[in-house]
């Protein structure tokens, strides 16, 4: 543990420039070090279930191929589809607590400051989903070169670019080199930034020197620009144009990111739980940090609905053709599914979460929270699953429905994630403990 | 109190030395430190019909005071429930039952259309019963106040510290009130007249 170790000698080497708040109880060191044995086996045993989904969605996948009435060319485009679900999800929570380190940044906010580290751990850790993305592009790729088989991105079908009127007027941009362009920016703007955030915080851990809080705030203010655009074009590309390139909606990048906002805060919630009842920040997080948390879940609750009703709605009035399809596919064959959707991902967590007494109750919170991130890979698989052409019902193997590969593709993935995030947490203290806005955040209380 | 703003004159029993009826008793207090500890004191005594009155907002006042939380989220989300439900029933009514018309092939009574109206109107009457609630609560509007004649309140908006306690609390009682005030540091005490 030298990186902790180097954070003691701070305190000689700022002599009386150091901070006065390093002094507070709660900064102690056994209050900000996890340990790797308090979670060692829980990360280790999520990461070997993580690996051991995504093998089982696999290999249950050439099963599926193999099975009656399920053709294998189906069974590749699940099996990828599943995995690429569970991808976007975990992505989400990434791109969202980068967003939100940033938008704290440019705002001058302070109370979140005990729990920016955690964030900075989650945000970098995206180079997990943009990995299995990039996996996700290379086997699109090779079932391109064998002519089209198991394609998911309706757009890169090769029957598709010969025929479709539309794909002609779509074209330029879906030039194959433009694309990969676009690919490239996005991988290195995501881990550009999430590099950048990551470095400063560690700098002013090991030199304390407060004016680093600034240039973050300098850095967030194109980073956030720059971010939004990047995961913008990133849900068009990746997410529209793979389920129905005919799609039309501006609204779609909005829809994503307000996704990915949606799921940082319950994960945030549950993890900041997790490490409170493994005796871990004590008085750093308090009901007043959760409570602000519990806030912004109901706000992105709120504002996803406000978009995704918004993006329906007027399809729904305009009646155009290839917009409608998009919809009239999960309306009529996924009923069920978009059904929870809008009654599990608002109209129930709404209501709930006006009450303020649940916004600062663990247990009330705690719920939600799960119910929430639930919702967000059902959001997530309500987008892609409908398009990959097999139903539930269809995909069988030996009279047992396929949907085991789903949950176990999903599921890994997640397991996957969380394992990793944990095991990274030991690797660096929780708290950033030079961050100059640290006594605000220790004080932090809501008056309303 | 008054009904619509309209002052009428409480007698609670209690009576100044020239017989004037009491509003109740106010007392200056030095600083904010005093004066929220001994609101921490009336409060502990079982004061209910009281209130502190400082130029600025003193942080934790609402705790020393024993304030309990407001009720107007309550009477907003009625105000919210009434408002979605009346947009409902009123689209519903318009669209499908008293006047149909046929616009683009949708459904009379799809639910889509409705939204806006529904989200509009919920807020429209959540707004008013913010408002109302918050001036009912607060017994407001009204003309004028019995502590309005005293001109050390109205150092309340520059430098004083001020702790006004009525004589229609339970446990006013006249010139002991008088006494546990000056016991508690203040550094003037004065009956207010209604």
């Amino acid at each position: 543990m030298s990186h902790i170790a180097a954070n003691q000698n701070v305190d000689a080497a700022l002599g009386a420039d150091a901070p006065a708040h390093l002094d507070h109880p709660a900064l102690r060191e056994e209050n900000i070090t996890l340990e790797p044995a308090k979670v060692g086996l829980a990360s280790k045993a999520l990461m070997a279930l993580g690996l051991l989904g995504i093998v089982v969605a696999i290999a249950g996948g050439f099963v599926l191929a193999g099975a009656e009435g399920t053709s294998s060319n189906a069974a590749l485009t699940h099996v990828k589809g599943i995995l690429l679900i569970g991808v976007l999800s975990v992505m989400g929570f990434s791109l969202g607590s980068m967003f939100f380190i940033m938008i704290n940044a440019v705002g001058g906010a302070g109370w979140h400051v005990t729990m920016k580290r955690i964030l900075e751990q989650a945000a970098l850790l995206i180079w997990l989903p943009v990995a299995g993305l990039l996996m996700f592009v290379a086997a699109e790729l090779y079932s391109v070169s064998n002519d089209g088989f198991g394609i998911v991105s309706s757009w890169l079908n090769p029957e598709i670019l010969k025929e479709e009127y539309f794909i002609t007027k779509k074209y330029p941009y879906f030039e194959p080199a433009f694309v990969a362009v676009r690919l490239g920016l996005y991988v290195v703007i995501w881990l550009g930034l999430s590099q950048l955030i990551w470095r400063l915080s560690r700098k002013q851990e090991r030199t304390g020197d407060r004016w680093l809080t600034n240039k973050l705030s300098f850095h967030s203010a194109w980073g956030l620009m720059v971010l939004a655009l990047a995961t913008a074009f990133f849900a068009f590309d990746w997410l529209k144009a793979l389920t129905d390139y005919k799609f039309f909606s501006t609204m779609w990048g909005v829809y994503f990111f307000a996704g990915s906002l949606f799921v940082t805060f319950p994960g945030m919630a549950l993890l900041l739980i997790y490490l409170r009842s493994k005796g871990k920040m004590e008085g750093l997080i308090t009901v007043e940090h959760h409570h602000d948390l519990s806030k912004y879940m109901f706000g992105f609750i709120v504002f996803w609905a406000y978009i995704a009703y918004s993006q329906y709605f007027l399809i729904w009035y305009s009646q155009i053709p290839e917009e409608t399809t998009w919809y009239m596919h999960r309306k009529e064959n996924w009923t069920e599914l978009s059904t929870l959707l809008v009654v599990g991902h608002f109209l129930v967590p709404f209501p709930l979460m006006l009450l303020r007494a649940l916004r600062r109750s663990a247990l009330g919170y705690g719920l939600i929270a799960g119910w929430l991130l639930f919702m967000h890979v059902i959001d997530m698989y309500w987008i892609i699953r409908p398009s990959l052409g097999i139903t539930l019902d269809e995909a069988r193997v030996g009279g047992m429905q396929g949907a085991w590969v789903d949950i176990a593709g999903i599921g890994g993935v997640i397991a996957l994630y969380t394992g990793l995030l944990l095991w990274r947490l030991t690797k660096a203290p929780l708290v950033n403990r030079m961050e100059p806005r640290m006594p605000e955040a220790l004080k932090h209380k809501n008056y309303v | 109190m008054g009904i619509l703003g309209f002052p009428s004159k409480v007698d609670h029993g209690f009576r100044t030395p020239d017989g004037g009826v009491i509003h109740g008793v106010m007392a200056e207090f030095g600083s904010a430190a005093e004066i929220y500890h001994a609101a921490e004191k009336l409060r502990d005594a079982g004061f209910q019909k009281w209130d502190v009155f400082s130029p600025f907002p003193i942080h934790g006042i609402d705790e020393a005071m024993g304030i309990k939380r407001t009720i107007l989220p309550w009477i907003v989300a009625c105000g919210a429930i009434t408002g979605v439900s009346a947009a409902l029933l009123m689209q519903w009514w318009m669209s499908a039952v008293d006047y149909p018309i046929v616009v683009q092939g949708k459904p009379y009574d799809a639910w889509e259309p409705f939204v806006p109206i529904t989200f509009e109107l919920g807020v429209l009457f959540s707004a008013f019963s913010a408002l109302i609630g918050m001036l009912a609560l607060n017994g407001l509007p009204r003309w004028n106040h019995p502590l309005f004649k005293s001109d050390r309140f109205l150092r309340v908006s520059d430098d004083a510290f001020v702790v006004v306690i009525e004589a229609g609390d339970p446990k006013f009682q006249g010139a002991e009130t008088v006494d546990m005030l000056q016991g508690l540091g203040a550094s003037d005490v004065e009956l207010v007249e209604e």
